[in-house]
């Protein structure tokens, strides 16, 4: 879509109603010329971009006086013609004096059609275009959401890297533990030898504050910086956390609704990279196994694509995956211990029989309203993960009708930030969740609830994720975490073995209080 | 049978939607207002007049009684048929808009055989430049119904969209033109577009017609707004 009132408005006000171009020469350098900037007297044959199959980068004109605003916008960017607020002629004065690069959206890649901006093989479809006048246009499915790439579509982007002046130093006095100390040092040396490594960090060890020494290293070398997520929520906390240790740091923000960056270090959802190219020297992946990132190649290919790759990458996650840990070469650094020391709450199992067969009588297993109620006593802010929506719902008339005051969240729930915020400050004693709270939510001196935890949707990650819930604050270190189930299932004895495994190594390391 | 393929068989089409999808969509059913098509029994009583809508009743006393002889439209405009038309519009994926070709085909030969030329509401050349395609010609892309437009729009016009119901119903600017060749005169005339809402774009491009000759223009749209 077309920005509102940038120079793109201004060229189809102009009557540019073509995207094709010819090839020239230009100095025993092959152009391409736009239709529209075509001057010479002879009538030579335009095409989509798309026609041609390798596009020469020329070299930097020094008598060229590049505008400055262009390169900044561009640097490091892979972007559309609409989403460039500059003139077709601005561009093109920068490309010939190879300033800017262009390249077709969408080539054929060993045989294959790929699209060269979200790298989909698939899911392509025709139309009949206005730009190229092609009766057959191709267009790529895939990204379309983030704007279309056509066959006709020139991907825009600049090698051009703006030498940052500012000094940037960390104001941090805290203290790392050991096991963030030993991890901290893992990241600064892969930011300075350019390679990669994942720190394994348990829920509540603390890893954004693992960061902050190799950030600070990476700035004082000037390094262009990217820490990506495949969730918005962790953006939006990250930014004002970083903010506030590096008070003279520019820091971009980069999601759904907000996608033009001001600095060369950015907090990105992994979908908003996809308008990045060969830019970042450091490329820190938060959360490597959440949703949908652990599942959508694409984006995938969107942080491969944005990242150098001769740069450093550095992956962060409580619970990475067997097949992410089978790759060759991956230097893996372990937090097993918490930040305040006490060891992870392990999970009891609690037999409930068919608990779906009671809730739908309108009754709830004993054994769990026990709990609550013995929760409930401790004045302890109680939240039960449920394995879907409906199921979510439906407990939630079950104990409405037992005078139980709760409130529930769910992806498709709007009032979802609110309501967390009520739970919070206690406003709401019981908070009823689908596995979208699984991550990232901290809540002092919360209990943790799983009914049904026997369900496909809790892996062992997402168990282990959960059970991290509990006892995350220095001042109520114990946390309560009770998988509710009807039938013992691999991934929930996985998740136990999984949290008293980390317990005993942060143990054997003399790092528990 | 399962009614995956029923569906499929029923609109007999390439691009199909699945069954979610279409029940989400909600076809204009029972009484409806002779001239624009809107269901009138989803309506307050207050804004019925016998067989037609006041919005209707206010066109005709306006002098617009013979511009346009009716509307049809298929399905009720809701959050879901937006959200479909804004992918198909603004983002510019063609193929979720070819998921209504063939129930427009279909119509265009059951109930309007006496028509002699379907035209696709045109886009101002700008609109045409920026999504690159005219979303109702996509309707009927490939079929024998695909003939040139005898009408275009003029250019520097502000998005519909964006203008309160008065600025769209008052507006005395021309809206559209006939293009130099055009010959409508005696014609019957189908305009087709995606959604008809006050009726202002359509009584326009009737006017147009009309004034250029045309014997009776009517409208098909996909949704009644």
């Amino acid at each position: 879509m077309a920005l509102a009132g940038t120079a793109y408005d201004y060229e189809i006000e102009n009557g540019s109603k073509s995207m094709r171009f010819a090839s020239d020469m230009l100095k025993n350098y092959p152009v391409l010329v736009p239709e529209s900037l075509h001057h010479s007297s002879n009538s030579p044959q335009f095409y989509p971009i798309g026609h041609y199959s390798s596009i020469p980068t020329i070299p930097i004109n020094k008598q060229f006086k590049p505008n400055l605003s262009l390169l900044h916008f561009l640097s490091g960017r892979h972007l559309l013609r609409d989403e460039l607020p500059f003139t077709l002629h601005d561009l093109h004065a920068h490309y010939l004096n190879g300033y800017l690069h262009i390249e077709p959206g969408i080539q054929t890649i060993n045989g294959k059609i790929a699209c060269m901006r979200c790298g989909s093989q698939q899911s392509f479809s025709k139309f009949s275009c206005a730009r190229c006048q092609s009766s057959s246009c191709q267009y790529c499915r895939n990204c379309i959401i983030m704007g279309k790439v056509t066959f006709c579509s020139p991907l825009y982007s600049s090698s051009y890297k703006e030498k940052r002046e500012e000094t940037t130093t960390l104001q941090w006095s805290g203290k790392l533990s050991e096991g963030q100390k030993e991890a901290s040092d893992a990241v600064i040396l892969a930011i300075k030898t350019n390679q990669s490594v994942l720190i394994w960090a348990v829920c509540g060890s603390g890893k954004t504050e693992v960061l902050f020494h190799g950030l600070a290293h990476a700035l004082s070398e000037h390094k262009s910086v990217c820490i990506a997520t495949p969730r918005t929520d962790v953006v939006l906390e990250l930014a004002p956390r970083l903010e506030s240790v590096f008070p003279a740091l520019t820091i971009s923000p980069l999601y759904g609704g907000r996608s033009e960056p001001s600095s060369s270090f950015v907090i990105s959802t992994t979908h908003q990279l996809i308008r990045y190219k060969d830019y970042f020297d450091v490329m820190i992946i938060d959360e490597v196994d959440a949703f949908p990132y652990n599942i959508d190649a694409s984006l995938q290919h969107h942080v491969n694509k944005a990242r150098k790759q001769s740069g450093s990458l550095i992956y962060l996650t409580a619970t990475p995956s067997q097949l992410f840990l089978k790759q060759e070469n991956l230097q893996v650094v372990r937090i097993p211990s918490r930040y305040h020391g006490s060891p992870l709450p392990v999970p009891t199992f609690k037999w409930v029989g068919n608990w779906k067969k009671k809730i739908d009588a309108g009754k709830a297993p004993q054994i769990l309203m026990d709990w609550i109620k013995r929760q409930m006593g401790a004045k302890k802010p109680i939240l039960v993960f449920l394995p879907s929506i409906k199921m979510v719902e439906k407990v939630k008339n079950v104990f409405d009708s037992h005078h139980l005051s709760c409130e529930f969240v769910h992806s498709e729930d709007e009032d979802r930030a609110a309501k967390v915020l009520q739970f919070r400050k206690k406003e709401i004693p019981i908070l009823l969740s689908s596995t979208i709270l699984e991550r990232g939510i901290t809540i002092e001196n919360v209990a943790v609830a799983v009914l049904g935890a026997e369900d496909d949707v809790f892996t062992e990650s997402a168990l282990v994720q959960i059970a991290g819930r509990a006892g995350r604050s220095a001042s109520f270190p114990e946390g309560d975490v009770s998988f509710f189930h009807y039938g013992k299932t691999t991934a929930m004895v996985a998740a136990g073995r999984h949290i008293r495994k980390m317990n005993q190594e942060a143990k054997a390391r003399g790092w528990l209080k | 049978m399962s009614q995956q393929v029923s569906w499929q068989l029923l609109f007999g089409m390439k691009v199909t939607c699945c069954e979610a999808c279409q029940k989400q969509l909600h076809p204009i059913r029972g009484e409806v207002c002779l001239k624009c098509g809107r269901s009138l029994q989803q309506m307050d009583a207050r804004f019925v007049q016998g067989k037609h809508c006041t919005d209707c009743v206010r066109w005709g006393e306006r002098g617009w009684k013979d511009v346009l002889i009716q509307n049809k439209s298929f399905y009720v405009y809701n959050d879901f048929l937006k959200k479909i038309l804004a992918r198909f519009k603004y983002r510019g994926d063609v193929d979720v808009g070819r998921v209504f070709s063939s129930s427009i085909h279909k119509e265009l030969i059951r109930s309007y055989s006496f028509i002699d030329q379907v035209i696709p509401m045109p886009a101002s050349p700008e609109r045409m430049y920026e999504r690159g395609f005219n979303q109702c010609e996509v309707w009927i892309e490939g079929t024998k119904f695909m003939e040139v437009s005898p009408l275009k729009r003029m250019r520097n016009e502000d998005k519909q969209s964006k203008r309160s119901r008065e600025q769209r119903i008052n507006r005395e600017e021309e809206m559209f033109q006939l293009v130099d060749e055009a010959n409508v005169a005696g014609k019957k005339l189908l305009l087709l577009d995606d959604i008809y809402t006050t009726g202002t774009t359509i009584h326009h491009a009737a006017l147009t017609l009309k004034k250029g000759g045309a014997a009776e223009v009517y409208s098909l749209t996909l949704c009644r707004g």
